[in-house]
């Protein structure tokens, strides 16, 4: 028993496990702020679910279909302006929050993708994909978003290259967790 | 672009040093976006 708990507390269920008790003693003395939590926590929940499988299922496919000399010579070293554009794209056409780009960048990286395109992608995902910007234009007006586009995409394009410059002689290698 | 929550996942992929390298650079772009827009709206 003892090992097993030690075991357990080695990993980061640990949270998972340290989070239920929580809300399983905050249920017993009626804590208040719980309520909150546990909506929030289904909210997030019910997101992650239901998006992430067909994350999974679209990188299998792009896993399968995408030959590598094929992205490398688009997206790789030394693609230029095109490449830049081709990950904008992607990145654009993809919805979901931050973590399911993680494993995107894997498999760019995999395919040979070059340092610069997969952190423009990352910026792109998190700013120019075409469901949220949706959403922003219709909270916050077309101009709004037409100019914060503008000024984003040579922000994220900028921390690209600096990302490539610091990392190009570090062996730098995207893992899989 | 700054994901703080995202960020031990996003260092198993990264690294620890490039992950926190990425969301500070992504921090001091989003604090400059905000200050331009502000110039201009």
């Amino acid at each position: 028993m003892k090992k097993i708990i030690l075991k357990i507390a080695e990993t980061e269920y640990v949270l998972v496990i340290l989070f239920g008790l929580f809300i399983l003693i905050s249920r017993i003395f009626n804590f208040a702020p719980s309520k909150i939590i546990q909506d929030n926590f289904w909210l997030f929940f019910v997101e992650m679910i239901t998006f992430l499988p067909f994350m999974f299922i679209l990188i299998g496919l792009f896993d399968v279909w995408f030959p590598k000399e094929k992205v490398e010579k688009h997206i790789g070293e030394g693609s230029g302006i095109k490449g830049i554009f081709w990950v904008i794209l992607l990145a654009m056409l993809q919805a979901g929050p931050l973590y399911g780009a993680f494993p995107v960048a894997y498999l760019l990286w995999k395919k040979g993708c070059s340092i610069k395109n997969i952190f423009i992608y990352l910026g792109a995902f998190s700013t120019l994909k075409i469901p949220a910007l949706t959403f922003e234009i219709g909270f916050l007006g077309l101009k709004f978003s037409l100019l914060r586009t503008l000024i984003t995409l040579p922000v994220f394009i900028l921390i690209g290259y600096i990302m490539e410059a610091y990392l190009k002689n570090k062996n730098f290698e995207v893992k899989q967790p | 672009m700054v994901g703080v929550l995202t960020l031990p996942l996003e260092s198993k992929y990264f690294g620890w040093k490039v992950a926190v390298l990425r969301n500070v650079l992504s921090f001091i772009g989003a604090i400059i976006i905000g200050l331009i827009i502000g110039l201009f709206l």
